[in-house]
């Protein structure tokens, strides 16, 4: 008998228990089988046969798979081993149901990675702070401005309000604003899209690239103030702030420097060419910044004091009423925001005391509300969060029904594998022991469920950013953070709960002994079990057709906004951005450039008619001015265009009284205006008033006398197709000079045929004009309803997809149904019933989930398409015809799906239906 | 049949250690000197004996070896630890106490 010297530690015991499984447990069998034999060798002794003694043994030795299991208990380390036996386990018995693994992974990657990806979106737009340094102490300077950018009729709420440099200035200087501010910076209140010339080494040693970027005027305190940080070079410093056009200098993003410089070192202190202007590229912006304003990506920066020579414009500093600046200001810590806001105010009042432009009972009305800019210089507006939340919903909903559809899936799994379950546990294994068994199945699902998910989320979310991308720089940062992580945690864990404690609950509920006896027949389940699964079921087709309530009016909304008259032709047009600006031409040279251009234009083959303007049809909107008529209310923000005479001919529009304008309308004419039907009604009351005359608050100079309306043309959807047309003035852009930005041409076939040829004739007219987007009318009409589509298509296959996972669960609960019922199916068949008969037994069954979920789900819709109120043209939220047919798609689809275990049944042979118990 | 006394799981590992300190044991000696050594009186079941000597040995009051018994088979001997000695110290003192006490309340009641 040799032995070992030396104890053994705990550790050591453990280790090997879990490591050398296999031989602990060899040694146990050997070591309970020497006990065994030893007994049956006693009763040998005694005398008693071979098969007595052993029998006598076992007997006597107890339950040897009880004390098997205790002894591995003892050791101390089972939770481990078992986690490793079950994982084993577990992944086996998911290997031996492929098509059950599968299923239950792409439901779980495409339910959860829609769920991630547009988590991913509304924390990108609505929930992340700036990536500043303590963005929660930045403030803006919202709304209250008495003009300004708010011209609105009705300004959004929390939407911000222009200033003026000069009140920026008295502001950023004052005592008492630096008393409750660290900093105050601004900011041009748009981008400007800019010409940037380079030098560089090209594939031909070195060379000159123009590139297209968007700039932005600020104060030299900004990226101070916001807390950006430069990754090279500097920011702005005070310096860069003195004079207009004496401070060249300009700041790049990151993003930019990226892309088109490849992040070369040497840009920076380099030299760049902005619009004509040569600049000083002294830093870089930290990389994770991507502007104030999400949703608006800037490429670089130069001082307001250089806004002159960005925008080739005229100088706006010293305006004093030109509302042109977004403020943002740093408070300090100890100073509340309404503390900070009325210190604010009592300086705006002085200033406004001073200026003298507005009387003391109009001073008295307007006030500076401060907000919170810690997501960003302006929210996103009330379209964009609707569109957000509606989504999130949208996704959510099928994310519910995809849970409620595995749980069902899984408790039929249960019901598949009662016996295996009751055979284990007469074999000894504890129901805690079987839980655990299925808690560690459900934790592979999900945990592959969340793999597949992950990656799901990727792919999409790179084609969400290639569906936002439309040239302008990348604003809209959707990287993962803590939030997201946190979502993705939190579904992981319901995801746990529903496919793994759910069945595993279900272990201790069963009974055993009872599923063993029966276990010839198929196991029912208790009426508890029915019950829970037909409400997984009904609940499933309530959601469903939540889902495709919402999918129907939103794929009508798209339908009636696609149809929607427009008041202008948009077949067979194209639309050209040309910046004439960027040329710096004096005035008359730029009226000979348009007649030249559009010379060159009309002469091409295919070619019926051209025009300019200075805004793109349903583009951003254009100039806006007051009118103010005696005896009438100030009517505001008006929208005027000046545009060249073949306007109106050229984009299809009727000019319902009078005339549209001609050459003879130039600028030593009387002056002249087309105004739409909308304003015509509002000035005058009616719409035939061709004759009539009235002035705008800043055109025509008070000298030249009042406007003569010469046309009245019919209302157009020019601005958004959303929206019935606002009061709108055409001028002569002869006799209003303007910069003109789009060419409108229209063309006898395919209009995006001719876009060669127009920019080559473009070319002609000036080599250096600047030309931007080139598109056919239906593409720009169809960007402007680029989000409707987007819900349309997103909420339709949501919907089907949730119609399809229904069915599989319908499909499933009628056949176990019906599979139940082959005895009682064959018994009908055997006395006579027909397969009609048979098969709407099955059928009617369906149908009961189905109507019983349908008269769940109609009110959940009618609540829940409130939600749609803001996104849906031309429909109300209740449209019945929504409703119905979307009634009627989950009713056919369905009843499809049902059809075939109905079919299946009424095919069973009676006599082996009856013989098979 | 007699009807054996069933030992709590405490007073089983009390015996094995006590058994084990005289020298190394295998399972079913320990079984046999328990009847013997109690005169039948005690009975222990395989279902609760060796659960018992895996719960010492991952406590490593006992260690395992594997050796040859009386007729040539290997079999699993265990052997008391150092940390076993005292522990048999700790819980012979404490069973002790507890029979005294419960023995003088039997006398004096």
């Amino acid at each position: 008998m040799a032995r070992r010297q030396g104890t053994p530690s705990r550790l050591r015991i453990r280790l090997r228990a879990l490591l050398r499984r296999g031989a602990v447990e060899s040694e146990l069998d050997e070591e309970l089988r020497y006990h065994l034999d030893k007994l049956r060798d006693e009763n040998l002794a005694r005398g008693m046969s071979a098969e007595e003694a052993l029998a006598d043994a076992r007997k006597s030795f107890g339950g040897v798979e009880q004390a098997r299991e205790e002894c591995r208990d003892a050791r101390g380390t089972r939770w481990l081993e078992d986690l490793v036996r079950d994982l084993g386990y577990g992944l086996r018995s998911l290997r031996r149901s492929p098509g059950f693994t599968a299923l239950v992974v792409a439901c779980l990657g495409i339910g959860i990675g829609a769920n991630l990806t547009v988590f991913s979106l509304y924390n990108a737009v609505l929930l992340r702070p700036l990536r500043v340094q303590d963005p929660a102490h930045l403030v803006r300077f919202a709304d209250g401005m008495f003009g300004g950018v708010s011209q609105d009729e009705k300004p959004d709420p929390g939407r911000v309000a222009a200033y003026s440099y000069p009140l920026y200035q008295h502001l950023r200087d004052h005592p008492q604003v630096q008393r409750h501010f660290t900093g105050l910076a601004a900011q041009q209140s748009g981008n400007t899209t800019s010409l940037v010339r380079w030098s560089g080494a090209g594939d031909r040693g070195a060379q000159t690239f123009d590139d297209d970027a968007v700039g932005r005027a600020v104060s030299a305190g900004y990226f101070q103030t916001l807390g950006v940080s430069a990754a090279r070079g500097r920011t702005f410093l005070p310096d860069d702030e003195t004079a207009p056009g004496a401070n060249p200098v300009l700041v790049l993003s990151y993003q930019y420097w990226q892309r088109r410089f490849g992040g070369d070192p040497a840009l920076i202190g380099g030299q760049l060419t902005v619009n004509g202007t040569r600049y000083t590229a002294v830093g870089v912006t930290a990389a994770d910044f991507r502007g104030a304003t999400v949703g608006e990506g800037t490429d670089f920066w130069v001082p307001l004091t250089m806004q002159g020579e960005l925008m080739r414009g005229p100088r706006l500093l010293a305006g004093r009423q030109l509302h042109w600046l977004l403020l943002v200001g740093r408070r300090r810590p100890e100073v509340s925001l309404p503390t900070a806001e009325a210190a604010v105010n009592v300086v705006f009042q002085q200033y406004l005391a001073q200026d003298g432009a507005l009387d003391q009972q109009q001073r008295q009305a307007v006030r500076i509300g401060l907000e919170s800019a810690r997501l960003g210089l302006a929210t996103p507006n009330q379209h964009t969060r609707h569109l957000l939340a509606a989504v999130m919903v949208g996704v959510g909903l099928f994310l519910l029904i995809v849970c409620l559809n595995l749980s069902q899936l899984l408790m039929a799994r249960a019901m598949d594998r009662h016996r295996e379950m009751s055979i284990r546990a007469a074999l000894g294994a504890g129901s805690l022991r079987l839980m655990r068994q299925l808690l560690t199945e459900g934790l592979l699902l999900s945990s592959l469920g969340l793999l597949a998910a992950a990656m799901v989320a990727r792919g999409s979310r790179l084609g969400l950013v290639a569906l936002v991308d439309d040239g302008t720089p990348p604003a809209v940062d959707f990287s993962a953070d803590a939030r997201v992580w946190g979502f993705f945690a939190a579904l992981g864990l319901v995801t746990f709960i529903v496919l793994g404690l759910v069945p595993a609950s279900r272990v201790g509920q069963g009974n055993l002994q009872e599923a063993l006896r029966t276990a010839s027949r198929a196991v029912t389940g208790g009426r508890a079990r029915r019950l829970f699964g037909r409400a997984l079921l009904t609940s499933q087709v309530a959601f469903s057709l939540v889902l495709l309530v919402a999918a129907a009016l939103l794929t009508a909304s798209l339908g009636r906004l696609r149809d929607v008259d427009k008041g202008f032709d948009d077949q067979g047009v194209l639309l050209v951005d040309v910046n004439p600006r960027m040329l710096g031409l004096a005035r008359e040279r730029l009226g000979l450039l348009y007649d030249d251009i559009l010379r060159r234009v009309m002469a091409l083959p295919g070619v019926r008619g051209a025009s300019l303007s200075q805004t793109a049809v349903l583009g951003n909107c254009c100039a806006r001015d007051n009118i103010v008529m005696a005896g009438q209310p100030r009517m505001r923000a008006v929208q005027i265009e000046s545009v060249t005479p073949g306007f109106f001919e050229t984009l299809g529009m009727t000019i319902a009284h009078g005339r549209g304008f001609s050459a003879a309308d130039h600028d030593r004419a009387p002056l002249v205006v087309i105004i739409n039907q909308t304003l015509a009604r509002r000035l005058f009351g009616q719409t035939d008033v061709v004759g009539r005359r009235f002035r705008f608050e800043h055109f025509p100079p008070p000298a030249r006398g009042d406007l003569e309306v010469v046309g009245v043309v019919k209302d157009g959807r020019t601005r958004s197709l959303r929206e019935a047309a606002h009061p709108a003035g055409y001028l002569p852009v002869a006799q209003r000079p303007d910069s003109l930005g789009t060419l409108q041409v229209r063309t006898d076939g395919d209009s995006g045929a001719l876009a060669a040829d127009v920019r080559r004739a473009l070319r002609q007219a000036h080599p250096g004009l600047p030309v931007a987007k080139v598109r056919t009318m239906r593409t720009q009409a169809s960007w402007s309803f680029t989000s409707e589509r987007i819900l349309a298509v997103l909420s339709s296959s949501f919907g089907l997809a949730a119609l399809l996972v229904v069915c599989i669960g319908l499909y499933g609960v009628i056949s176990q149904w019906a599979s139940q019922r082959t005895q009682e199916i064959g018994v009908r068949l055997a006395l006579g019933a027909t397969l009609a008969g048979v098969r709407w037994m099955v059928l009617r069954q369906a149908l009961t989930y189905l109507l019983a979920g349908i008269a769940v789900g109609l009110p959940v819709a009618v609540a829940a398409t409130r939600l749609l109120q803001g996104l849906l043209f031309g429909l109300t939220p209740t449209d019945p015809r929504a409703m119905v047919g979307a009634v009627f798609l989950v009713l056919a689809v369905a009843s499809v799906a049902a059809f075939l275990p109905a079919r299946r049944a009424s095919r069973i042979d009676p006599m082996s239906a009856l013989r098979c118990e | 049949m007699k009807n054996p006394e069933n030992l709590p799981q405490a007073t089983l590992e009390l015996l094995v250690l006590r058994l084990l300190r005289s020298g190394p044991l295998n399972g079913w000696e320990m079984m046999q000197r328990i009847s013997l050594v109690s005169g039948q009186v005690l009975t222990v079941t395989p279902g609760s004996l060796y659960p018992a000597l895996h719960r010492l040995e991952a406590a490593t009051f006992i260690g395992a070896e594997w050796g040859a018994s009386e007729n040539n088979r290997r079999a699993r001997y265990y052997k008391l630890t150092a940390a076993g000695r005292k522990q048999l110290e700790v819980e012979r003192q404490s069973w002790e106490r507890f029979t005294g006490a419960v023995g003088a309340i039997l006398k004096e009641a």
